[in-house]
C-alpha cells in the first residue's frame, strides 16, 4: 500500500529532498526550489510527517530578533519510499511515453 | 518579510491564524509564521501570507470530518488529545443569544409563519370547519361581524355550504343593517376559479334596495342573468363586430336594463376595503391571524363582476353612439359616449384593490369613448370641451402604457428580489430548527450513552454556532415583512397589491413555486442553483468521510 498519495507535487518536493537528503531544509527553501506555494507545500509536508516519513525539528540558534525556524528532512523510511516513488514513476514513464504527470 | 505595515498585518493574520489548527498542530502553523520573516518580496510575502491561510484553514475544517488521532500517531508537540471542536465558553454564549433571539417576536412570527407555509404544502388546513365553529360561535353570542366574516368565508372553492352561509348573512344583517354589503360576496361567489352568480337572486335584490347608488348590485344581478346563457350561441355571436353588436342588442331586456341602470349608477364600489377591514378586525378579535391567512385576506376581498359584460355593454352603447351620429344627433351621440366613459371614469374612481385588469379595461373605455366624443363635441360648437376630452383621451393611453410597464417590472422584482429573499428565509429558518434537532439528539444520545464521543461534542458544540447564526439571518431576512405585516394590520385597505405579493412569496415560498409562478419563469433557474450546490456539498462532505474511513482502515 502507498502511505502517502504520490501527486505531481508531492513528487517533485521528494526529489528535492532527495537531492540532500542529510541536509535539513527550510520550508521557504522548499517552496523556492520546488516553485511550491505554501498553501501546497506544508499541506504534503504535514502529510509526509504523519506518516513518518519525514523528519522535522525546530531551529537551535535563531538570529537575532527572529523566531526559530522548523526544518525538515526524510527518514530513513522515507528516503527508501521516496526512490521506490521515483523508480515507479520512471518505468511507468518509460512503459507509456504518453504517461505524464497531467 | 521587510518591516513595515503590510508585512506587520501579515504577520499578525499569521499569529491569528495558529488558533485555527487544532492543538497537535499548531506547530505547522507556528512553522508558516516563522518561515514569513525570511520572505523578502512583498508579491511573494502576500501569497505566502495567503497560502498559510488556506492551510490554517484546511487544519481547522478538516479536524469536523476526522476520527480522534491514534495514539501511535508522530505529533509535532505533546501527546495527541482530541480538544471539544470549540470552547465551551463560546458555545454557552451562543446558546444564551440564540435564547434571547428567540424571545424576539418577529424571530418566532418569521419560524411560525415558514413552518406553517411547509405544513399547508404538505397538509392544506380545512378552513371551512374554523368558519364553522366561528359562525356557531358568532350567532351564539349575537356578535354580528363575526356572523358576516364566517358568511363570506364558509362557502367552499367547490360552492358547498352556501345556503348555511347566506343563512348566517341574513342573522349578522338583521342585527346590524350595516352590514348589508356581504351579500355582494355571497350573490358573486367564487366556484373554481371563477365568479359565478348566486342561486339566492333575493339576496342581490336586497343589495340593490340597501344601496340603490352604487353599481355594483345591477352588475351582480347581470351576471346571473349572463350565466344561465353560457352555453347560448346566440348569446355572445360570432362574425364581424356588427354581427356581435347585434347580438348583444337582442339580449334578454332585464340584462339590458340592469346594464344601462349599472352605467348610470353614480357610485361603482365593490365593497373591497369594508371586507378587508372587517376580516381582519374579527381575525385579530377572535385570535384566528396569523401573516400568511391575513395577506391572503387581500385576494378575498378582491371580488369583481364580469368585465366581459361591461365590455359588451360598452361596446353596444358605443356602437349606439355611432348610429346616432350617423343620423345627424349630435346630442344623442355625446349621451351615448359621455355613459361609457363616466362608467370608466366611476370605476377608476371606486377603485380600492389594485386589481389591474378592472382598471386597465376601465381606462380602454374612456380612452375609446373620448376619441368618439371629440369630433361630437365640436359639431356641437363645444369646442374647449372637446380639447379637454383629447387631453383626457391621452392621459388614460398614458396610465395604461405605464400599468403595463409596471407590471411587468412587477413580474421581475417578484421573481428575483422577493424569491431571493425567501428562499434565504426558508433556508435560515430550517438551518435554526436542523440545529435545534441536532442539540436534542446529541443530549439524548449523551444521556443514555454517559460518554461525550464525537457526535455528541460535534453536536453540542457547533450546533449553538449554527443556531446563533441562522437565527439572526431569519432575523434580518425577514425583519422587513414582520415590519410591513403590522402595518398591513393597522390599515389594511390603504396597503398595495406588489407588498402584499411580495410577504405572501416570501413567506409562502413553497406554494407560489407550485401554483403562481409558471413552469417557464425564472423560478427554476433558482432551484436548480439550490439543488447543484446541495449536490456539490452532499459529494464533499461524503468525499471528507470516505476519505476519513480510509484513512483510519489503512492504520
Amino acid at each position: 500500500m502507498r502511505p502517502v498519495r504520490t501527486s505531481p507535487q508531492t513528487r517533485l518536493l521528494l526529489a528535492s529532498l532527495l537531492a540532500g537528503p542529510a541536509e535539513w531544509r527550510y520550508g521557504y527553501d522548499l517552496s523556492r526550489e520546488t516553485g511550491l506555494k505554501s498553501g501546497t507545500l506544508y499541506p504534503i509536508l504535514m502529510r509526509l510527517a504523519e506518516k513518518s516519513l519525514l523528519e522535522t525539528r525546530w531551529e537551535e540558534t535563531a538570529g537575532a530578533g527572529r523566531p526559530p525556524r522548523h526544518m525538515y528532512r526524510l527518514t530513513g523510511l522515507g528516503q527508501r519510499w521516496a526512490r521506490e516513488e521515483a523508480h515507479r514513476t520512471h518505468s511507468s514513464r518509460a512503459l507509456n511515453p504518453a504517461f505524464g504527470d497531467r | 518579510m521587510a518591516d513595515t505595515a503590510a508585512s506587520r498585518i501579515m504577520q499578525s493574520i499569521l499569529t491569528r491564524a495558529i488558533r485555527l489548527y487544532p492543538p497537535e498542530k499548531r506547530a505547522w502553523g507556528e512553522a508558516i509564521l516563522a518561515e514569513s520573516n525570511s520572505v523578502t518580496e512583498p508579491s511573494a510575502a502576500l501569497s505566502w501570507t495567503v497560502g498559510g491561510l488556506m492551510v490554517a484553514f484546511r487544519a481547522f475544517f478538516s479536524r469536523l470530518f476526522r476520527r480522534p488521532a491514534a495514539k501511535s500517531e508522530p505529533a509535532l508537540t505533546g501527546p495527541a488529545q482530541i480538544p471539544p471542536p470549540l470552547p465551551w465558553k463560546l458555545v454557552l454564549v451562543c446558546l444564551v443569544i440564540s435564547g434571547a433571539l428567540l424571545f424576539v417576536p418577529d424571530l418566532r412570527q418569521g419560524l411560525s409563519v415558514i413552518f406553517s407555509s411547509w405544513r399547508d404544502e404538505l397538509k392544506p388546513t380545512d378552513e371551512t370547519a374554523l368558519w364553522e365553529k366561528i359562525g356557531r360561535d358568532a350567532e351564539s353570542k349575537g356578535d354580528a361581524a363575526a356572523m358576516a366574516v364566517a358568511a363570506m368565508r364558509l362557502p367552499d372553492p367547490e360552492g358547498n355550504r352556501f345556503d348555511e352561509a347566506v343563512r348566517l348573512a341574513e342573522h349578522a344583517v338583521a342585527k346590524d343593517p350595516s352590514l348589508t354589503w356581504t351579500y355582494y360576496f355571497l350573490a358573486l361567489r367564487r366556484v373554481d376559479s371563477r365568479f359565478q352568480g348566486s342561486p339566492h337572486p333575493e339576496i342581490t335584490q336586497r343589495l340593490q334596495n340597501w344601496d340603490p347608488r352604487n353599481a355594483i348590485g345591477y352588475l351582480a344581478q347581470a351576471d346571473k342573468i349572463a350565466q344561465t346563457h353560457e352555453h347560448d350561441p346566440q348569446w355572445r355571436g360570432r362574425g364581424s363586430k356588427e354581427e356581435k353588436i347585434s347580438h348583444i342588442r337582442g339580449r334578454d331586456p332585464r340584462w339590458l336594463e340592469l346594464m344601462g341602470r349599472a352605467f348610470a349608477a353614480p357610485v361603482y364600489d365593490t365593497y373591497f376595503a369594508r371586507r378587508l377591514d372587517l376580516d381582519l378586525q374579527v381575525m385579530q378579535r377572535l385570535g384566528v391571524i396569523d401573516p400568511q391567512f391575513a395577506t391572503r385576506a387581500y385576494f378575498s376581498a378582491d371580488v369583481l363582476p364580469s368585465i366581459l359584460n361591461w365590455r359588451e355593454y360598452a361596446d353596444l352603447r358605443l356602437a349606439q353612439g355611432e348610429e346616432a351620429e350617423r343620423a345627424g344627433k349630435w346630442e344623442d351621440a355625446a349621451g351615448e359616449y359621455w355613459a361609457v366613459a363616466q362608467f370608466g371614469q366611476r370605476v377608476c374612481l371606486g377603485h380600492k384593490a389594485d386589481t389591474d385588469v378592472e382598471l386597465v379595461i376601465a381606462r380602454d373605455l374612456q380612452e375609446r369613448s373620448f376619441k368618439h366624443l371629440q369630433p361630437v363635441l365640436l359639431k356641437l360648437g363645444r369646442a374647449q370641451e372637446a380639447q379637454g376630452v383629447a387631453y383626457a383621451a391621452q392621459l388614460q393611453h398614458a396610465e395604461n402604457e405605464e400599468t403595463a410597464t409596471h407590471d411587468n417590472s412587477e413580474e421581475r422584482r417578484l421573481l428575483t428580489f422577493s424569491l431571493a429573499s425567501g428562499l434565504l428565509v426558508h433556508f435560515c429558518a430550517i438551518l435554526s430548527a436542523a440545529s435545534l434537532l441536532l442539540i436534542a439528539v446529541a443530549l439524548l444520545t449523551f444521556a443514555v450513552k454517559r460518554a461525550p464521543s464525537k457526535f455528541v461534542r460535534f453536536g453540542l458544540t457547533y450546533a449553538p454556532l449554527v443556531l446563533v447564526l441562522s437565527c439572526t439571518g431569519l432575523l434580518c431576512a425577514y425583519h422587513p415583512y414582520a415590519a410591513y405585516y403590522k402595518s398591513y394590520l393597522a390599515n389594511p385597505s390603504a396597503q398595495d397589491h406588489e407588498s402584499i405579493l411580495n410577504v405572501l412569496l416570501v413567506s409562502g415560498v413553497p406554494r407560489y413555486v407550485h401554483s403562481e409562478i409558471s413552469a417557464d419563469s425564472h423560478v427554476y433557474f433558482w432551484w436548480a442553483i439550490i439543488a447543484t450546490g446541495s449536490a456539490i456539498a452532499v459529494l464533499l462532505g461524503s468525499r471528507a468521510v470516505w476519505k476519513t474511513r480510509r484513512r483510519s482502515h489503512a492504520h
